[in-house]
Formats: structure tokens, sequence, C-alpha cells
């Protein structure tokens, strides 16, 4: 047993027949199954490309002290004097609304879609798979306890009795707080698409603010109130996952 | 008797909590579609419609397909671009992390003064970064680059602190008993404890990246989403679909990808 | 001379909670003493503080012989590396492999530059792997510690608490989260390295009866006073239940106590 090769002394085997050395005799130090080395050789690789990026970007001959500095100045008016001229501010805190109703009816839609088609895919419930559009759903179905379901399935429940009393229960907490989480992409995403493909919300007077405007002092408001809803939509999101577990 | 009781009364706490929150998402359904004048029956009804259409006007045709090369380099163009960024902000908030996580921070002051900055450079969007950039920048790759990089920062900053203090206090208090210097300790004991919670996320950002710059681009005009904006645009719809095809390809191949080294690190 | 002297230490935490109250005690060089006490005792802190990972509010502790309730720097760090410690969950950096895990023991001795690298000499290297040996773990030499059961990683931990050349070993609960089988092997073990290196060891300990079975010395601590400091021999159930603050019949060992 172990017990008694615990504290050896006297069975000294060769301990140098044990060793592993590498090309210039050394001996090796590293693990046998050595991740870490794996990881380096990809941020290694990753570094490379991007070293490469710099090196081959159109960097069209830009002043980049100067440019720089004007973005400080720029930014400088933009987060400490925000101020409001061509919108209102209740016109402002409407168009917030638009973008976090897009946000909802994005993140609403999508989740229904995907909860039903993740039923479909969790091989444990061992429907035919459909698509894998809903790989998060499914997946926290298929990391719940297989043994909740056998029972249930022993007692002669059927699909929709084991959705309801074992899937559901089980791995709901993990799906609020998946859906939280795309719910607060999903609103910056509301913002960024209102600015860049004038898809309305709040996103869209900011790109008004900046790029048609040239007004800084404007475009600081609007960022201040993005800010606040995002940092709302945060603490709002934590605390419901705390509830909900 | 009275456990029976609790017990009923639990359900029904936990029935009424269920119905508030279904009746609370249905709202939010119909609030939301009312403003923003959207509506559902119409957007399922319509989706038929909507296939036809694509199959009649989005369809890379011949002229789309000359202009491949083109729109390739483009989206090598915002490849390159993410990885740079991640990289580049990755380093950065890898530093900032030490300073701002709770069992490597130099004092309390200095952790709070990063958490900070941290939480700035995460909460403003990428949007507002990339006008305030255009001012000075122009339309230039820097542009993007910069506006990126600062949400990224913010970003990885954040994930990094987490993943240092949930993987590495127990042997950061062992490496300490032994003696070892701060330095050491990072490199010994940090480091290797968190590397692949780090590359994890690193991955993670770079196909994140990859999405948003394409939306920066379309601001900044440059990359692919300038691509996409322009044949738009031109109503060059063919082409336009082309773009987009390019972008799902590579989205779901740089996926793949990230997934097969995230099985192998791990 | 005694090895460690502690001298009406008390450990006040956030101005209300004491931790440590008026702590004095002495320990011989080449002694193996165990510390029993319950949990929230102050067990844990006492020992931290010994290596000053936790800093005590008044009090003097000497090492031997020198006076370490305030140093800093390298002066701190050679403290430590003449103390190794073990923890109840290991605290090994998993990720690596034991033989790793053991060399990290000679950090506290190497540059900066060369324990950042994690460069060894061949010597270091081949002493490392004589260490496992004689704790029986040679050949996991290779796996990586998250490989490893726990009584196997708690071995690797004493084999990097060695590695150190300590003068006294510290035990946090060595065997708290272990099953019989292993305890007994990282006790004996730990009694062997006392008894063959002489090295003093100072331990943390849940279970009453592998104190007294492996120490001479026991020291027992109450709401972070000592109540006890003696031989084990000496040691009543009258003083156990004055340390664990309960009546007769309520703890584990009164059935062994009637039983033997």
């Amino acid at each position: 047993m172990e017990a008694t090769a615990a504290v050896t002394q006297n069975t000294k085997t060769d301990l140098s027949q044990l060793f592993r050395h590498s090309r210039d005799g050394k001996i090796v130090i590293r693990a046998q199954h050595d991740t870490i080395g794996q990881i380096w050789l990809v941020l290694l690789a990753l570094s490379a490309i991007a070293v490469l990026g710099f090196a081959t970007f159109d960097y069209k001959e830009i002043d980049l002290a100067a440019a720089l500095q004007s973005t400080f100045a720029n930014a400088r008016i933009v987060f400490f004097k925000p101020a409001l001229t061509y919108d209102t501010a209740l016109g402002c805190l409407y168009q917030l609304l638009v973008t976090f109703c897009l946000g909802a009816l994005s993140t609403i839609l999508g989740a229904v879609a995907a909860l039903f088609l993740s039923l479909l895919c969790a091989r444990n419930l061992s429907r035919p798979s459909v698509v894998n559009v809903t790989k998060a759903y499914a997946e926290s179905i298929e990391e719940m306890d297989e043994g909740t379901i056998e029972a249930l399935k022993a007692s002669g429940a059927n699909f929709w009795q084991i959705v309801c009393q074992a899937v559901w229960p089980a791995t709901v907490s993990y799906m609020v707080a998946w859906t939280f989480m795309r719910f607060e992409i999903n609103f910056t995403n509301a913002v960024a698409m209102g600015a860049a493909a004038g898809a309305g919300g709040i996103g869209y007077n900011l790109f008004m603010a900046g790029s048609f405007y040239l007004d800084l002092n404007e475009m600081g408001y609007l960022t201040y109130m993005i800010v606040i809803a995002v940092v709302l939509l945060e603490m709002l999101s934590t605390r419901i996952k705390a509830k909900v577990k | 008797m009275k456990m029976v009781k609790e017990n009923r009364d639990m359900f029904r706490e936990r029935n009424r909590s269920w119905l508030l929150a279904a009746t609370v998402v249905v709202g939010l359904y119909i609030a939301s579609s009312v403003i923003t004048e959207f509506d559902g029956i119409a957007g399922i009804t319509a989706i038929p419609k909507v296939i036809i259409w694509i199959a009649e006007n989005l369809v890379p045709d011949a002229k789309a397909m000359t202009r491949l090369p083109k729109i390739l380099k483009q989206l090598w163009e915002t490849t390159m671009l993410s990885i740079s960024v991640t990289m580049a902000a990755a380093v950065c908030a890898f530093f900032f992390a030490l300073l701002g996580a709770n069992i490597t921070r130099v004092n309390g002051i200095v952790k709070r003064i990063v958490r900070t900055i941290a939480a700035f450079f995460r909460n403003v969007p990428d949007v507002v970064w990339a006008i305030l950039l255009m001012f000075s920048f122009g339309q230039n790759i820097l542009t993007g680059f910069f506006a990126l990089f600062f949400t990224t920062f913010g970003l990885l900053t954040r994930a990094f602190i987490e993943t240092i203090d949930e993987v590495s206090a127990s042997c950061v208090e062992a490496l300490t008993a032994t003696g070892a210097s701060y330095m050491q300790i990072i490199f010994q004991g940090v480091v290797p404890s968190a590397v692949s919670g780090l590359m994890t996320w690193i991955l993670y950002m770079i196909e994140t990246n990859i999405r948003s710059s394409t939306l920066i681009g379309m601001l900044t005009a440059t990359g692919i989403g300038y691509a996409f904006d322009l044949y738009y645009k031109r109503l060059e719809y063919p082409t336009a679909s082309l773009v987009v095809l390019t972008i799902v390809v590579l989205v779901i191949a740089i996926e793949l990808l990230s997934n097969k080294i995230r099985k192998v690190i791990l | 001379m005694p090895i460690l002297e502690m001298q009406h230490v008390n450990k006040v935490y956030g101005g209300v909670t004491k931790a440590l109250n008026d702590v004095s005690f002495q320990i011989e060089e080449g002694e193996f003493v165990s510390i029993i006490g319950p949990s929230g005792a102050g067990k844990s802190t006492l020992l931290r503080c010994i290596n000053r990972l936790i800093d005590v509010s008044s009090g003097v502790i000497l090492f031997d012989g020198q006076d370490i309730t305030h140093v800093t720097g390298k002066e701190l760090r050679s403290v430590r590396t003449r103390t190794g410690m073990i923890f109840q969950h290991y605290n090994l950096v998993e990720r690596l492999s034991v033989i790793e895990n053991v060399l990290h023991g000679k950090l506290g001795q190497k540059s900066t530059i060369s324990g950042m690298i994690g460069y060894y000499t061949e010597q270091e290297k081949k002493e490392a792997f004589e260490i496992l040996d004689r704790l029986g773990l040679a050949d996991q030499a290779y796996k990586r510690c998250d490989e490893l059961s726990g009584g196997q990683k708690q071995r690797v931990g004493i084999a990097q608490a060695i590695m150190q050349k300590p003068r006294l070993i510290l035990c946090d609960e060595p065997i708290a989260s272990l099953d019989p089988s292993s305890s007994k092997i990282i006790m004996d073990s730990l009694k062997n390295i006392n008894q063959t290196m002489n090295i003093t060891c100072l331990l943390n300990l849940h279970q009453v009866d592998v104190a007294m079975n492996y120490s001479e010395r026991i020291i027992g601590i109450t709401a972070g006073q000592i109540v006890y400091d003696g031989p084990s021999a000496e040691l009543s159930q009258s003083t156990i239940h004055k340390i664990y603050q309960s009546g007769k019949g309520e703890l584990i060992t009164d059935v062994q106590g009637q039983a033997v």
C-alpha cells in the first residue's frame, strides 16, 4: 500500500532514470501534459499577427501626436462640458427609451425563439436535433442533473411534464443570467446601430450631434445619458440574477 | 401541519413571482412594440415575403463575384484590426488588472483608481469614441483602432481582475509564505494559474471585436463595414449581401477556431 | 535558546474582535507541537502571525533569537524562507508540474529574475527529485498537480516546504481535508522529517486524538487565549472540555475516551 511507500529511505532506486532531458541535456521540469506551453504558443502567434497588423496597416501618414492631442482636447469638452443645444432633455430621454425598447424587443424575441429551439436541441431530452442556434440555452439544459430527468422518466412523465417540472426550475437561473447579459449587449448594439445605420434611438442623436452638428457638448450630454442607462441596467441585472439564484 | 402550510405558502409565493415576471415581460414586449412601432404578427407573416425578396435581390451575382478580391482584402484588414486591438488591449489590461485585483494589488488607493478607470472605459460605448476620434483622425484605421481599444481595454481589465482574484488567491498566499518576491509570485503563481482563463477572454474579445469593427467601420469608413455601407448605399444589393456572407463565414470560422483552441488548452 | 518565542502577542481585527489575546509561549528547536482548539479560536491567525502573513497588533515575536515583529522587505523574505508552511487546501499552483511546485520552495533564495522565469540549477532540480523520492512521489514528478489526489498534493506541499531547508515548519490543518489513510501518511511524513532532519514543527489540528498520538506537547487555545500548554500525556478530558467549551458527552472524543 501507499502507506508503506510514504517515507521511503531505503528503496533508493536510481532517480536519474526518472529524469527527462531536454535537447541541451538539462533536466526538464515542465509537466508532461503541459497546457501552459501551448497557451503561450497561441499567445505568441496572436502577438505575431498583431505586430504584422501594426506593420501593414495603412496609416495614411497621419500625425499621431497632433491627432491624439486634439482628441484629448475634444474628449475634455465631451466629458467635462456636457450641454444640450439641438435636442431637449425630454426628447433625449424618449430616444433613450426607444433604444431600450429596441434592445428589449430583440432580446425577448430572441429568447422566446431560443428557448423553444434549445429544448429541441438539448441532447439529454433525446429529441431530433434541429439547428444549433441556441447554444447557450441548450448547454445549460445539458448541464443539469441527468438524475432528475431519469427519475421523472421512470415515473412515466411525458416530454412537456419533464420540461415543466425538471428542466425549467433547474436551468432558469442560468438562462436569466444569459438573457440579461444578452440584453446588455443588445442595448449597446442598438446604440451602435442607431449611430452607424441610422436605425433610430439615442444612437442616431449621437451620430447627428457628432457628425452633423459637430457639437461636442451635446455629444457629452448624450454620452452621459447612455452611460447612466448602461450602469443602471447592469445594476438591475445583478440584482435580478441574485434574486433568481 | 405547520410545515405543510409553510410549503404551500412558499409555492404560492413562487407562483406569484413567476406570474409577476411573466406580466413584466409581456408588458415590456407590448410597450416596446408600441413605442418602436413594431408589429410582431406582421413581422412573422412577413417572413416568407422577406425570404422571397432575399432570394430575388440578395443572391450574389457575377458582378458581385468580380468584387470578391477587394472585399476579401477589406475583410482581412478587419480581422487584423480585431486581433491587433485585442492583443494591445490585453497587454495593457493585464498590468492594470494586477494593480486592480484584490490579491495582487499594490495598495487600496491604486486599486480604486484602476477599477474606476476600467469602469469608465467599459461603459462609454465604442461609437462615442469612434465619433470623437473621427474629429482628429478622420477616415483612418486608427479611428477604429482606438475606439475598439478603449472599450476592449475596459472590458478585459474587469474580466482579468475577476479571473485573477478567482483563480490564484490560494497559491499567492503559499508563495508569499516561501519568501518569494512580488514579481516571482506574479510569474510563478498568478500567471500559470490564470493564463487559461485570460486566454478564453482574449478569444472572446477577438470574436466580439470582429462584429464591432464592422459596425464601427460603417461610421469611420474603414474596413469591411465601409465596404458594406458603400455597396448598400449604391443599391448594389447582391454585392452588399456578398459582404455580409463573407462576414458570417469569417465569424463562424473564428468561433470554430477559438472553440478548438479552448478545448485544447483547458 | 528557543527557536520561536511569542511574548504577549495580541491581534485585534477592526478595532473590536480580539483574535489573539496576550499569547505567550516558547518552542525549542526540534520540538513537535500541536495547537488544538475550536474553529475560530485564532489558531490560523496565530500561525500566520509567525511568518508575518498577518501583522500582530502588539507584542513581540522572536524567531531564532531575532525580533521579527516588524521586519520588512528582504529581511522579511529571509524569515519566510527559513519557515516552511503547509496549508489545509495545499495551495499549490495546480497548473504546474509537481517538480515545479517543489522547486518553488527555492524562490526566496533566488534572484528575482531567475525566479520569475523559473530558472533552476541542475543541482536544485536533483535535490527536488530527492525530496520527492523521500516522500514517495518521485515517479509523479512530471504530472500536473491537478492530476493528483488530495494526499499526494499535501505531500507535494511538504516537499516544497523541505526544499526551503527551513528551521521551522508551520502546518495549518494539514489533514483536515484528507481521508484517514492519507492523513496517516502525512502525519508520519511530518514526524519523520521532524526526527531525521531536526526541523521544528508547529501544527494546527482539529483531531485531538491525532495531536495526542503524534506530539509530545500540546497548546490549547480558546477565544484567542492559551488555556493549556503542556505535555500531551497530561492533557485530561476536563481540560479538553475546557478548550472546546463543551459539556460532557458533547465531543466525539468522549466516546473514545470511555472505550479506552
